[in-house]
């Protein structure tokens, strides 16, 4: 019968969905394992390293009151030797809701012993086979809970005004000298007047006032918010602490801290700089003892796969006063270049660079390209008209001289300057698609405008009590309730169809939320279940024009086919204009906005789909399978047949 | 029913309760209510003696006189907490504080005058936050190296947040617009946007006088609204569209009236569903719930007025305006 084989195909699309999203929403609810790393070498205040005994590791295990059991209280940690730790320092173990805010509370409380970077939650399989979905080799499929349920982490940063002055120095210097040269010479008094102007905002921009001190604080809290929402940290609180010139970020949730937070404090930049050929020679061609050690220091800290920021800083200022190198010819530089497999970059060399020439403000419009003479990508930009006349500057005055151009500390590719070019220009390197999209979000989205240091880091509890959590959740379900009742009050067995799809849709949102690491807080759960609620609109709809129809003595089946297919555009108008505004707010890319707008847009796709598509396929089962002639679908219904 | 024929009294008496609302707004309370997420306030980091949680904090604060303290434990091991306070307490402290200083400063300059020697309690210069401890810490019962931090904090969110809202409004209206321009027609998409600008200054009004705090889930509720009360303006725009295809003879003010009451059984359900889930949240009692479903439940009143009354008026009005252009 082809009604039969239509049918069956519907099922089975209905059911794939069902399956799809219990895929993606079991991970919440699995067991898993979680990796814990100890530190092999405990780093003393002297900076001197003192080797950490197994033994006090394994006390740690076991011990109840100050250890790993007061977090875990019924979970063993088996060693097991892993990520070039060996078996005394690693264990695994496994458990249930092991949510970031729990692992985070467990290395926050012990810093000197659990090591963070190596400790993780490991994948589920399912998260793996969802890796199509994700740059990573697995995505994670977690519900995140808020701030106010769950609490999080709180990260207070510093502002680095001293780097930033001197950066501010280093930049506006040769300018502001150039200005008064020219201010000097200058004999008409109107153009006086306008260099002297120009003079007064160079010395002015060198200033750090109050008020610039909290308009850098100010830009670097919008930065931090963007690149919070940009690695699906949604749902942070942000704030400015004015008295002590600090921002303090709220994360809900967030996983492996300590690298969230050194990307977002990350001051990385685009900046061009021009090469000293001669100093960056004699530097390599240094043969003093003491130097060349250092170098080789150096470049034993670059091999290690676990780099240490601190260290090379270190390194390279050593390095900086052996040498002799002053000020004015540069700043030492570590260049990067391709391995010789040409998969990864690899630090190479040590470079001298002068002063930043042109950076990330000066560049608009930056794309993505792909390199046609090989692997990788690169980034090509447009200038700004101050970029445009700085690039032009510096091409025309530099030819064949070597132009370095940073991303962050790294010198990721030295071209020589062959003719001169200004208002357009390319950021070359062997970028992976990753890096190229990161450098280019940068330009476009601004760097920080000040380099944050952490300062401290600490768990914060619920923002909510226990109690208020309960009431909370218990008048959300209640209000669900309530909208289930009233479906199946009204329309009777019909009203099956709808709770049917209401409970369908809710596992569908259930499953985007887990795809897109949703952060759910109370209010949010509210939203949700509203939305879901709101929902049966469609159901409504579609059920009050079938009765219209039934009311003139039409049959079941005519009535149902009809009472869809009118629908149908009703529907899919409201629907693809709430889609609209949708989309709207997503665009604007503010934390908060976005997170609703996420819900909103695949909310309203999933109810679309459980009220157009699924519970028209429950109707034609009822017709087809069970082959029911009459429609209970509510009160006002009956009773018009009992009068007739 | 006769939805349409009192078109203009509707608009009027939206117009003038709108301009209510945000009259009183202004000028009975001064402006809206501020919030600790919009304008940030106080931060203490409270060490707490053992056995003490954040319920006797909360209490204690709200002993020494402070509105709506919000607070979270921060380390349980230390036992510490976080203590919160709104701004205007903040900024009523700051003021008493400058008026304080301007006094002594009026008599350190009399002294001088008079070249006498200054008391070292005139030069002494107190903190907001300096000023809460001072008040907090008898209630509390410990002493000030309790208090690990204090600090002023700014709002989470910042003045811009507002401005970026009216520049997306405007873009979704613009885009609604031309969908419903190429779906219906020109004077729909007219009678959409009214409606969606209604709801969406009735329901600010409405934020304004019951003096509800800014908050992430408060502007949760109003984008909400604008998603609801948009649904309700297009469900009640298709039957018109179908009924003037079906009945080309009628005046168009008789389609709007039939297309309403034939909608009209789907409108009340509706409306009744989400009113039942928010009242539930609403007796609930968790105040940031409360705030999202207080907004809610005027929202489904105002979206599902102005989607009878609102929208289709407003396309009827301009109907008539184009025909007495035509005529002319």
């Amino acid at each position: 019968m082809p009604i039969m084989k239509d049918l069956l195909g519907r099922t089975a699309v209905v059911v794939l969905v069902i399956l799809a999203s219990l895929l993606a929403f079991l991970p919440n609810l699995l067991e898993q394992e979680l990796v814990i790393a100890f530190h092999t070498r405990l780093r003393m205040a002297d900076r001197s390293r003192v080797a950490i005994d197994p033994e006090v590791i394994k006390d740690f295990r076991i011990d109840r009151e100050n250890g790993l059991r007061y977090f875990f209280p019924d979970a063993e940690c088996t060693p097991e030797a892993g990520d070039g730790l060996p078996e005394t320092h690693r264990c695994v173990m496994r458990g249930r809701f092991l949510t970031a805010a729990r692992v985070n509370s467990l290395t926050h409380a012990f810093p000197q012993v659990v090591d963070e970077s190596f400790t993780y939650v490991k994948p589920h399989a399912i998260e793996k086979f969802f890796a199509i979905l994700s740059d990573d080799d697995a995505r994670n499929l977690k519900v995140k809970l808020g701030l106010d349920l769950q609490g999080g982490m709180r990260a207070v940063f510093r502002a680095d005004f001293a780097g930033y002055q001197d950066r501010q120095q280093e930049k506006v210097k040769p300018l502001l000298e150039k200005a008064q040269t020219n201010l000097e010479a200058e004999e008409d008094p109107e153009k006086k007047a306008e260099l002297q102007k120009e003079v007064d905002t160079l010395t002015s921009s060198l200033e750090l006032t109050k008020e610039k001190k909290l308009e850098l604080l100010n830009g670097a809290r919008k930065v931090l918010g963007k690149r919070l929402t940009d690695q699906g940290l949604t749902e942070p609180e942000i704030r400015v602490q004015q008295a002590s010139y600090t921002i303090s970020v709220d994360m809900p949730g967030a996983a492996n801290s300590s690298d969230v937070l050194n990307r977002l404090g990350d001051m990385i930049r685009v900046e061009y700089r021009i090469v000293n050929k001669k100093i960056s020679k004699e530097l390599m061609d240094n043969h003093q003892e003491a130097v060349v050690k250092e170098i080789k220091e150096l470049r034993r800290l670059l091999k290690k796969k676990r780099m240490k920021k601190d260290d090379i800083d270190d390194a390279i200022a050593r390095i900086t006063e052996l040498s002799g190198l002053k000020a004015i010819d540069g700043r030492i530089f570590i260049e990067w270049a391709a391995s010789k497999t040409g998969q990864k970059a690899v630090p190479r060399s040590m470079i001298v660079l002068g002063p930043p020439a042109l950076d990330g403000e000066d560049m608009r419009a930056a794309s993505v390209i792909n390199n046609p003479q090989g692997p990788g990508y690169f980034i090509s930009f447009l200038t700004s008209a101050r970029g445009e006349q700085l690039l032009g500057d510096l091409t025309s005055k530099n030819i064949d001289e070597r132009m370095a151009i940073l991303w962050g500390n790294r010198v990721i590719s030295s071209p020589t300057i062959q003719s001169r070019i200004s208002s357009s220009g390319q950021i070359t390197g062997n970028f992976s698609l990753d890096e190229a999209r990161e450098v280019a979000s940068v330009i476009q989205d601004g760097a920080l405008p000040v380099e944050l240091q952490v300062l401290s880091v600490n768990f914060i509890g619920p923002s909510l009590g226990q109690e208020s959590i309960n009431t909370g959740i218990i008048s959300i379900l209640l209000g669900f309730v309530v909208v289930i009742l009233f479906m199946l009050g009204y329309y009777r067995m019909t009203g099956i169809v709808a709770v049917f799809a209401l409970f369908l849709n809710l596992f569908m949102m259930a499953a985007i939320m887990s795809i897109f690491e949703f952060t759910l807080t109370l209010p949010g759960f509210a939203g949700v279940i509203l939305t879901v609620g709101m929902a049966v609109d469609a159901s409504v709809i579609i059920f009050e024009k079938i009765k219209e129809d039934l009311s003139a003595g039409k049959p079941a089946s005519v009535c149902i086919e009809h009472g869809f297919d009118a629908s149908f555009w009703t529907i899919l108008d409201a629907n693809v204009t709430t889609l609209i505004a949708a989309v709207i707010l997503w665009s604007s890319g503010d934390a908060p906005i976005v997170g609703f707008a996420l819900v909103l847009f695949f909310g309203l796709l999933s109810s679309m789909f459980t009220a157009l598509y699924v519970s028209r396929l429950l109707f034609d089962w009822g017709l087809h399978l069970l082959r029911f002639q009459t429609l209970s679908i509510g009160w006002r219904m009956q009773k018009k047949e009992e009068s007739k | 029913m006769n939805f349409s024929k009192y078109k203009y009294l509707f608009l009027s008496i939206s117009l003038a309760i709108i301009l209510a609302l945000l009259g009183t707004t202004y000028g009975y309370f001064g402006g809206f209510e501020r919030s600790i997420a919009f304008n940030g306030g106080i931060r203490f980091s409270i060490l707490m003696p053992a056995g003490q949680g954040r319920q006797e904090l909360s209490q204690a604060a709200i002993k020494a006189g402070f509105k709506d303290p919000k607070t979270r434990q921060t380390d349980p091991r230390t036992n510490s907490f976080d203590l919160e306070l709104g701004p205007d307490l903040r900024d009523k402290i700051d003021a008493d504080l400058k008026e304080e200083r301007q006094k002594k400063q009026k008599i350190i300059d009399q002294l001088r005058k008079e070249d006498k020697d200054i008391p070292a309690e005139l030069m002494t210069r107190q903190s907001v936050a300096d000023v809460v401890a001072e008040q907090l810490l008898p209630e509390l019962g410990v002493t000030s190296d309790s208090i690990v931090s204090r600090e002023t904090i700014a709002a989470s969110y910042g003045s811009d947040l507002g401005w970026m809202a009216v520049k997306l409004l405007i873009y979704t209206l613009i885009a609604i617009g031309l969908y419903l321009t190429f779906r219906f027609d020109f004077p729909f998409a007219l009678g959409a946007s009214a409606a969606l600008i209604h709801d969406i200054l009735m329901t600010i009004g409405f934020i304004g006088v019951m003096q509800i705090q800014p908050s992430i889930p408060v502007l949760a509720a109003v984008l909400t609204i604008i998603g609801y009360s948009i649904n309700d303006t297009i469900v009640i725009f298709d039957r018109i569209r179908v009924n003037v295809h079906e009945r080309q003879q009628a005046t168009l003010g008789a389609t709007i009236d039939l297309a309403i009451t034939q909608t009209l059984s789907r409108t009340v359900i509706t409306s009744i569903l989400t009113l039942l889930a928010a009242l539930a949240l609403f007796m609930g009692g968790e105040s940031s719930l409360r705030d999202f479903a207080m907004v809610l439940i005027f929202g489904v009143f105002i979206g599902t007025y102005s989607s009878i009354f609102i929208a289709s008026n407003a396309v009827q009005i301009y109907d008539s305006i184009r025909k007495k252009k035509r005529a002319a």
